[in-house]
């Protein structure tokens, strides 16, 4: 076993001395980012500092998300501290790699599914890793080396993101993107730093999303957002306040009777509102043919949930989260919606 | 690329098994997961079994074997908690929990006098049970008394006839 992976190792070192020339050609826009992660981690685990080294392989597998080196030197990092999450995670990843580590790491897994309360996870697991221990195979040590090849496949738009807490995740396919390959390790075996890197051109940026003012409303305009208001009410609507003024701009003032209190202070049960006809997206211009009339108004002793944005008064009259919107009819589905995310934002 | 990767991410190949001592902790320390597994599901065959696998490597370990008698105690099986009570009585006799716990299940199994003596050797904490213990015992003695009276009577009123 031993020797057909030494056998293995010569082959692949061969290898990848052999394609080391070709590399400077390369493009090494995602590298530099990587190789400065790899050199801070490895700094980092040099000088006994786990949890910079932590942030820095996980940084490492955001970027390289296929590359086995920044698992083990990440399990090597959370196994002293115990962080079994972590440890779960990069031997999941690891055993995705190079599944001949199952084996080997089978116990350990175990342990982790079961402080992570996994047990019927952790049972086959916790059996082959004493299984393992009983036999006469040796096991690798994992001990983290700088990589000799690292995969960044497909240049992302932004990091992958590395789970705070799972046990198994998904491998990133690498198949079909702009492979690149980098060799941060000199002849003489050490690596290279990026200093060394100084002759690579600015990699241009990656290409931006737009976001379109539509679509900032659209974020805007949500139970999400509205329930960030400093109150929010279940109201019964009375009437409004008749003037001859009123206009699609100049709202009219219209009167409340709150029946709960779901967030906020304790307003006044009467509460006047200014009635606002847009919902503050929409371009500054009325809309064709738009006259003010009762129409215009709820029905008397309808059920509205109002969500004001600042629970003070403004010349009189309370605003509502982003005009109109701020005025939900209350029914069944919208008040299940506000008492969810009510019960999601309460600090227990 | 497989073979590649497996061959640069730093895995000693040559490097030697960890020490035995390590390598028993890690045996222990999964026993005791799957121990704590089994218990958990209320498995107790397979907890038994990995408690037994424990005491394997542990031989001389008092609370392991105190700790397995308190599971078969809970699990009924009073005769074989009081056999584990015992061994780590004997390991460890100044452990006044380990005597308090044989005196309480040969209460059970109604061994006054072996409670008793039990007992008697776990201090202040247990003494209510040990004052409990020698009324059960002082009861049996004057039954005893009491029914050899009796035959002796029987046995005077027959020679009497």
């Amino acid at each position: 076993m031993a020797k057909l992976h030494l056998r293995n190792l010569l082959t692949a070192a061969s290898c990848l001395i052999l394609g080391m020339t070709s590399v400077a050609a390369q493009d090494e826009g995602p590298s530099v980012t990587l190789m400065k992660h790899v050199t801070k981690a490895q700094d980092a685990l040099k000088n006994g500092d786990l949890a910079n080294a932590r942030e820095e392989f996980r940084r490492c597998i955001g970027l390289s998300p296929n590359t086995l080196e920044f698992y083990i030197g990440l399990y090597n990092c959370v196994s002293q501290s115990k962080e079994y999450d972590q440890i779960a995670f990069a031997l999941g990843k690891m055993f995705q790699l190079d599944p001949t580590l199952k084996g080997e790491y089978a116990g350990e897994y175990g342990e982790a599914l079961y402080y992570l309360a996994k047990y019927d996870e952790a049972i086959p697991w916790l059996k082959q890793g004493l299984r393992q221990l009983d036999s006469p195979q040796k096991k690798r040590t994992l001990a983290y080396k700088p990589p000799e090849k690292i995969d960044v496949g497909p240049v992302p738009t932004a990091p992958t993101k590395v789970p705070e807490t799972t046990a198994s995740g998904t491998t990133t396919s690498t198949s079909g993107g702009d492979n690149l390959t980098i060799v941060p390790q000199g002849i003489d075996g050490k690596p290279i730093t990026p200093a060394g890197t100084t002759t690579t051109s600015t990699p241009a940026p990656p290409p931006r999303e737009v976001i379109s003012p539509e679509q900032i409303h659209g974020f805007a305009q949500s139970f999400d957002n509205a329930i960030r208001s400093e109150a929010i009410v279940i109201a019964e609507y009375q009437g409004f306040e008749k003037s001859t003024d009123i206009a699609y701009f100049h709202p009219p003032k219209a009167e409340y009777h709150i029946t709960k209190i779901l967030k906020g202070p304790p307003l006044n049960r009467h509460l006047p509102l200014r009635y606002e006809f847009h919902d503050r997206s929409e371009n500054l211009n009325v809309p064709d043919g738009w006259k003010f009339g009762p129409d215009k108004m709820p029905a008397k002793g309808s059920q509205w949930i109002l969500f004001i944005e600042h629970a003070v008064p403004r010349m009189g009259q309370f605003d509502t989260y982003q005009g109109a919107f701020g005025r939900q009819e209350a029914n069944d589905k919208n008040l299940n919606k506000v008492y969810a995310l009510l019960e999601a934002h309460s600090n227990r | 690329m497989a073979v590649a990767l497996a061959a640069g991410i730093g895995l000693s190949i040559l490097s030697s098994l960890p020490g035995d001592a390590a390598q028993v902790a890690k045996k222990e320390q999964w026993h005791r997961c799957l121990l704590e597994i089994y218990k958990a599901k209320g498995m107790v065959a397979e907890a038994a079994n990995e408690y037994q696998a424990l005491m394997a490597i542990n031989k001389t370990d008092p609370q392991l074997m105190f700790d397995y008698g308190v599971y078969m105690d809970k699990t009924g099986k009073t005769q074989q908690a009081v056999q584990y009570y015992r061994k780590a009585g004997q390991l460890n006799p100044m452990n006044s929990e380990y005597q308090g716990a044989l005196g309480i299940a040969l209460m059970r199994l109604k061994d006054y006098q072996g409670a008793c003596n039990a007992l008697s050797k776990a201090g202040t904490k247990y003494s209510a049970q040990y004052q409990m213990a020698q009324q059960y015992l002082n009861q049996l003695k004057q039954i005893q008394q009491y029914n050899a009276q009796l035959k002796k009577r029987q046995a005077e009123e027959g020679e009497d006839e």
